[in-house]
């Protein structure tokens, strides 16, 4: 995970306003907090170099047909393929979350499928040809009831 | 939660059909390349995706705004959970009992902490992320708060030791 850097209250106020809209420019924020330009450019280039925030476009689910949350629940052939089957599974560009886990898998992983049939696709053809994958159970999360986009995980 | 381009052209395949029923505005080639180059750098000037796309600056600026108007796409600021403190995170599953997976879902969504809740199917009945600064802030979370709202019957956490990837691209806006 990325290193820590001492964020102070300016910080968090401009990673507040572009957590609502990241295509406003340097000099309107900087107007709205009654600052130079420079200053809030500065700013947000060490806040994007450091890691602590990146800038992106999220799509609207609702685009999807009916969009399910699959939630992959790992376990790996043996304790040492966790690391191995963790990697492969975020190499894959239709997986959005991966972490080893402690408790209930030993590797979780989420993508999101239009319907029953894909999902099945996807386990039978990708997820169960990757080595070291033993067994997949899975739980699938149909009503978003909330799901914040601001968070994220910088990783290399 | 897919790339732009698999994404792309999974909607583009679908798109007149789709729009049918919910009523949202079709993307055509255009539309869908901007996105692309959004979801690369969301502070990329208007000016330079033009140049890339061969079109003019007024074109990009229209069909934006025309994509974050009908609520499509937003371009957003998203926080390292570590780099913010939160070195915890949790993926806990929820049972439910004597109230509807639904009620409880909203009322576990109203804490900060809970960054995503989903009715799910399975083996339980919502499957919930909670975020944490330290170990003791989490076991009070899960023990001391989530435990105690009505209709929670049993949680199946799980900690995440090392996040290898968590990329939101597709949300309910």
């Amino acid at each position: 995970m990325s290193a820590r850097i001492s964020l102070d209250e300016l910080d968090h106020k401009i990673i507040e306003r572009l957590g609502h809209d990241a295509r406003v420019s340097n000099r309107e924020i900087g107007r709205e907090f009654d600052l130079t330009e420079g200053t809030i450019r500065s700013r947000l280039k060490r806040l994007l170099d450091n890691r602590v925030i990146r800038v992106a476009a999220v799509t609207n689910a609702n685009r999807l047909r009916n969009p399910i949350l699959a939630y992959l629940w790992v376990e790996a052939d043996s304790a040492a393929d966790i690391e191995k089957v963790a990697e492969s599974l975020a190499s894959l560009p239709e997986i959005g979350f991966v972490a080893t886990t402690l408790g209930r898998a030993d590797v979780l992983a989420m993508t999101l499928v239009e319907n029953g049939n894909e999902l099945t696709d996807f386990l039978h053809q990708t997820i169960d040809k990757i080595p070291g994958v033993r067994r997949v159970r899975y739980s699938l999360g149909q009503n978003f009831i909330k799901h914040d986009y601001r968070w994220c995980a910088l990783v290399d | 939660m897919r790339t732009a381009t698999k994404a792309g052209k999974r909607t583009r395949g679908k798109a007149a059909n789709a729009n049918q029923g919910d009523g949202l505005p079709a993307l055509d080639d255009v539309d869908e390349q901007i996105i692309a180059a959004l979801r690369k750098n969301g502070r990329i000037a208007n000016r330079d995706i033009a140049r890339e796309m061969g079109l003019n600056e007024a074109t990009v600026r229209t069909r934006l705004r025309r994509l974050e108007d009908a609520s499509m796409v937003r371009v957003v600021a998203m926080r390292d959970l570590s780099a913010m403190g939160f070195g915890y995170l949790a993926p806990v599953g929820v049972q439910v009992k004597g109230r509807s997976a639904g009620d409880v879902g909203a009322e576990i969504a109203e804490l900060e902490r809970v960054i995503t809740v989903n009715v799910a199917i399975g083996t339980h009945d919502l499957e919930i992320q909670v975020v944490a600064e330290t170990l003791e802030e989490m076991q009070h979370l899960l023990t001391g708060v989530i435990a105690k709202i009505d209709g929670v019957e049993r949680l199946f956490p799980s900690l995440a030791l090392k996040v290898f990837k968590y990329n939101p691209e597709w949300a309910p806006l």
